[in-house]
């Protein structure tokens, strides 16, 4: 039985003519880390709440450990919040802020001293337990939002966006903790962001979300390596994936500009319009003449890595190689593509054309 | 140079406000402690100092003790019912509710009209016989009191008026103030399950409590100059037992022309008054939360 189970779940606003999700399927597993990515409107949050309670379902089922719970109360669904702007009481302490829900549930004090101590331990707040929301720093705020979700032992964690009001570095910091707290509790949890990075780095499995609809369901790996749609394909994964334009002929895959890419290794049939799909790592600099020049706008040192951006068959690219490689700007370097590592697209639906992992396999 | 043109923009803006705060208030305060402490009756031009007797006076005259009782009473019990009918009215009329304005400007519309003109109305209203209060009670088969013609009921039904005249403009700044509650700390306190009066006692009473010590210091210093609505029902009566300080500081100064007593009243009340607002100030560290 899933821990939590959407069946055809709609939403529409009141206020608001369209509906904002169209038929949500998803079974979550007790323990499993799902994360919820798109970009910003895709309608992340509004899914994350119906499931907390706070907003209610159009149509369509939410079943909670084998229960429906769509005209259950939000306190009554046994689940735990962090918000994307903390939702601290600006009036209490970091010690009354954790012990919120256990003081509304009229626990013992003594139980609940326990708790929120114990809790401040595993987030190193020992030390901050006086203090007020405001005489703390972004990240201690968050990890007081943290306490306060874990000191209830609820059955679900909810995350909002929980990481992006930190810098950037805080923000690598506090991805491990809240992984690692994942790894020690292993509450059931749904973690929202728009953040490709963080989805592909703390997910167990990552929905990937479009203008309401999931566009992919799938494990970080299955994700980045065999996106279902285009979209997936440009979001997931830094640099993003590179797109050319072309067509595929008696399974020779060509660019519009008429040069051959190479031979696919699986036959899909005649394709008139295909978006072509590669990684910054699938394409080399080539010793020879490829017939796929590239001109080189701007390069960057990432440290292991090398970016070379540029222009090539009238598009945008990044390539991905090692540091030692010496190019110069404005240089016209010959691109050799990995034919084994690219992905096509219907040109119309977005869709892939083939999976990727299959073919590999 | 410079110093000289620091003192003289110093003078311009510090200065030249101060000028009427001078003439205005400071000039007559000192005037009014000084005539305290004489017996002028107002006409004569002649008349004797008498150091502290009006004081004497004032703290062993049973008149007084009546007024200064009926006085934290109508204080209390304008203020503390204003400042809980105004949070609850802005709690019920929330953003969002149709036709909102209109009962906003409903609430809204005795705190505009002239406190004269209002207590002639209830005047009339509270009048035992022909007025429309003991009408409506009499339907309704219940007691029928004398209000303004009992000496136990004329303050409570001066402080109902008051009440009545304020809320709606309690009102007014609370729903500013609930709008600046984050949405979230509600939703948070929906899932942890809080309570109606949980969320009152954790979200809405502690972040709406600087506008409360405004509210409440603005209203107990208007309790304590109250007189329009006591003069035009009571006068004070029956038998002083509407009689506040300010009203009895009245009286003394334009019924008796016992300047001295009256002014020495006077500077009782802006004691009282100072004392009053900076008690609040200072304790509002304790429950104000910015
Ligand atoms: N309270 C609301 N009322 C009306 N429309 C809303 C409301 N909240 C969100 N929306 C709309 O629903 C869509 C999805 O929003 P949201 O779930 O907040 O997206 P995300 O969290 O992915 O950024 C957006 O088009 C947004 O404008
Ligand atoms: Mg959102």
């Amino acid at each position: 039985m899933p821990k939590i189970k959407m069946t055809s779940i709609k939403k529409k606003y009141d206020n608001k003519g369209e509906e904002v999700i169209h038929d949500f399927n998803l079974d979550i597993e007790e323990n499993e880390f799902i994360v919820f990515v798109g970009p910003s409107g895709c309608g992340k949050s509004t899914t994350l709440r119906m499931i907390a309670g706070l907003e209610s379902i159009t149509s369509g089922e939410l079943w909670m450990d084998g229960k429906l719970v769509n005209d259950v109360q939000a306190k009554d669904r046994d689940i735990a919040m962090v918000f994307q702007n903390y939702a601290l009481f600006p009036h209490y302490n970091v010690y009354d802020n954790i012990a919120f829900g256990l003081k509304m549930k009229k626990y013992k004090r003594s139980f609940i001293k326990e708790r929120v101590e114990q809790a401040a331990e595993i987030l190193g707040l020992t030390k901050y337990l006086k203090r007020k929301p405001k005489d703390l720093s972004g990240g201690q705020r968050q990890r007081v939002a943290l306490g306060r979700a874990i000191v209830r032992d609820a059955h679900i964690f909810l995350m909002d966006e929980p990481l992006s009001n930190l810098d950037a570095k805080l923000r690598i910091q506090m991805r491990k903790e809240i992984i690692n707290l994942h790894r020690r509790l292993g509450t059931t949890t749904i973690y929202v962001t728009h953040d490709q990075t963080e989805a592909m780095t703390m997910a167990s499995r990552i929905v990937v979300l479009n203008d309401g609809y999931i566009e992919q369901i799938g494990t970080p790996e299955q994700v980045y390596n065999n996106p279902q749609s285009k979209f997936v394909a440009e979001f997931m994964g830094s640099p993003p994936m590179n797109f050319l334009e072309g067509s595929v002929k008696g399974n020779q895959l060509m660019l519009d500009s008429g040069e051959v890419l190479g031979e696919l290794s699986q036959s899909i049939g005649d394709v008139e319009k295909v978006d072509i799909g590669i990684r910054s790592e699938n394409i080399d600099i080539a010793a020879h003449d490829t017939g796929i020049n590239m001109t080189v706008n701007h390069v960057e040192l990432m440290g292991a890595d090398l970016h070379i951006h540029g222009n090539a068959d009238g598009k945008e690219i990044v390539i991905r190689v090692v540091p030692s490689e010496k190019v110069a700007v404005n240089e016209q370097v010959s691109l050799r593509v990995n034919i084994d590592m690219v992905h096509l697209f219907d040109a119309n639906t977005g869709k892939a054309l083939f999976d990727r992992e299959k073919v590999n396999a | 140079m410079i110093r000289l043109k620091k003192a003289g923009k110093l003078f311009i803006f510090l200065g030249i406000p101060m000028i009427p705060l001078i003439v205005f208030w400071f000039v007559p305060m000192i005037v009014s402690l000084w005539l305290s402490l004489t017996d002028w009756d107002y006409i004569s031009p002649t008349f004797n100092y008498v150091g502290m007797d009006n004081y004497t006076y004032a703290f062993t005259s049973d008149d007084f003790y009546q007024a200064l009782k009926n006085t934290v009473v109508f204080g209390v019990f304008t203020v503390v019912p204003t400042i809980i009918i105004g949070l609850l009215l802005a709690m019920l009329l929330r953003e969002g509710l149709k036709g909102i304005t209109f009962f906003r400007s409903l609430m809204f519309s005795p705190w505009i009209t002239p406190m004269v003109a209002m207590s002639i109305v209830w005047a009339w209203i509270y009048e035992p016989d022909i007025g429309l209060l003991n009408q409506v009670l009499g339907w309704l088969h219940l007691p029928q009191p004398e209000w303004l013609h009992s000496s136990s009921s004329a303050l409570w039904s001066i402080i109902i008026v008051t009440v009545w005249k304020n809320a709606g403009w309690a009102m007014l700044f609370y729903s500013d103030a609930l709008q600046k509650i984050p949405r979230d700390l509600y939703e948070v306190s929906n899932l942890e399950g809080s309570s109606w009066w949980q969320k009152m006692r954790t979200v809405v009473i502690p972040l709406v409590s600087p506008t409360t010590l405004f509210l409440g210091i603005m209203l107990a210093i208007e309790s304590i100059q109250a007189y329009d609505q006591i003069q035009v029902m009571t006068q004070g009566g029956p038998s002083g037992s509407t009689r506040t300080l300010l009203y009895m500081y009245y009286q003394m100064a334009f019924e008796q022309f016992n300047m001295g007593q009256a002014t020495a009243i006077s500077t009782i009340i802006v004691i009282i008054t100072g004392i009053l607002a900076l008690t609040m100030f200072y304790a509002s560290k304790r429950w104000v939360h910015y």
